[in-house]
């Protein structure tokens, strides 16, 4: 007895009208967007928008040798606890503003900040660098590569 | 001679209302800016870069279609459980985003609107529970066990 679902044709019919109705929309509707974005590049492209400099891997790990920037990880606390650059202080984007108090005295004698996060598909970084700039800090640079980057480059690392 | 109101379709009925509700106000603002819906799909880190766009472009009409074909008898089966999956879905990546501490904008109801909490995911777990009460066998159109 060959006897199909019912229900799973039914859901793949659906499944299939929905792609040629969004396949469609995107090729004659008015919102169209590009099949595959360019997602790699939309971190620095906010920042070039937002006017927030960008920092290479190497040039970030020499300021943190040589001790010119202070370093802030937006990502999760976990993240962070897990593996963070040295000397770096955890700052999430979600609490940016209610831990300003802690850290903006730090920022008063004017030092180069760098801001990263996990990497190319994270933003959080980049919504703190804007909250820093807001907040007067004219030294500032967000390592859009993020931590990604800076353990593809074997930098050092520390962990809490 | 008395009406018989049959409750259970009744509940049925309000079921799919409030799904066909839910999800078609949930995909007319994606469908109204895929580039906003994109970035949002973008900040819940869970999907590949070459992934975003599709998806941002395909889940609003999955969504539209399935909550309209709730109302059509040969095909709400179907569509009952495409909710159900897209529930389970979008309850998983908010959640795992949740336990990792990534405060997002749930993007469920298109670009904007808070930081997702708990109650995105008690919201979710309600609609699921609809979901499950759709696709619960009705008790009439069982069939009849043999000698009953």
């Amino acid at each position: 007895m060959n006897r199909a679902i019912p229900w799973a044709r039914q859901a793949a019919g659906l499944a299939l009208c929905a792609a040629t109705l969004a396949a469609a929309a995107n090729v004659w509707g008015p919102r169209r967007i590009p099949w595959r974005g360019d997602w790699e590049h939309f971190l620095e492209e906010q920042a070039r928008r937002a006017g927030i400099a960008l920092i290479g891997l190497t040039d970030a790990r020499d300021a943190l040798e040589r001790k010119e920037a202070i370093f802030f990880d937006a990502r999760p606390a976990a993240d962070f606890a897990a593996g963070h650059l040295p000397g770096a202080f955890s700052w999430t984007a979600a609490a940016a503003v209610a831990r300003a108090p802690e850290f903006l005295p730090l920022l008063m004698s004017d030092p180069s900040v760098v801001v990263y996060c996990a990497g190319l598909d994270c933003d959080e970084a980049l919504l703190l660098a804007v909250f820093l700039k807001n907040a007067g800090v004219k030294s500032l640079w967000l390592m859009a590569e993020g931590i990604a980057g800076w353990r593809r480059m074997k930098f050092p690392e520390a962990r809490e | 001679m008395s009406v018989r109101v049959k409750w259970p379709a009744v509940g049925r009925a309000a079921a799919r209302l409030i799904l066909a509700a839910v999800f078609i106000a949930a995909a007319l603002p994606k469908l109204a800016a895929p580039a906003d819906f994109a970035v949002s799909v973008y900040r819940y880190q869970v999907l590949p870069a070459g992934a975003i766009n599709l998806a941002a472009l395909y889940l609003p009409w999955l969504e539209l279609l399935a909550a309209a074909a709730l109302f059509l008898p040969r095909w709400r089966d179907g569509a009952a459980r495409i909710l159900l999956a897209l529930l389970l879905v979008f309850t998983a990546a908010l959640g795992f985003n949740l336990a990792r501490g990534l405060r997002l904008a749930c993007g469920c109801f298109g670009a904007g609107g808070g930081a997702a909490d708990g109650w995105n995911l008690l919201r979710n777990a309600g609609l699921m529970v609809l979901c499950m009460a759709l696709l619960w066998p009705a008790r009439g159109a069982a069939p009849s066990q043999p000698g009953s």
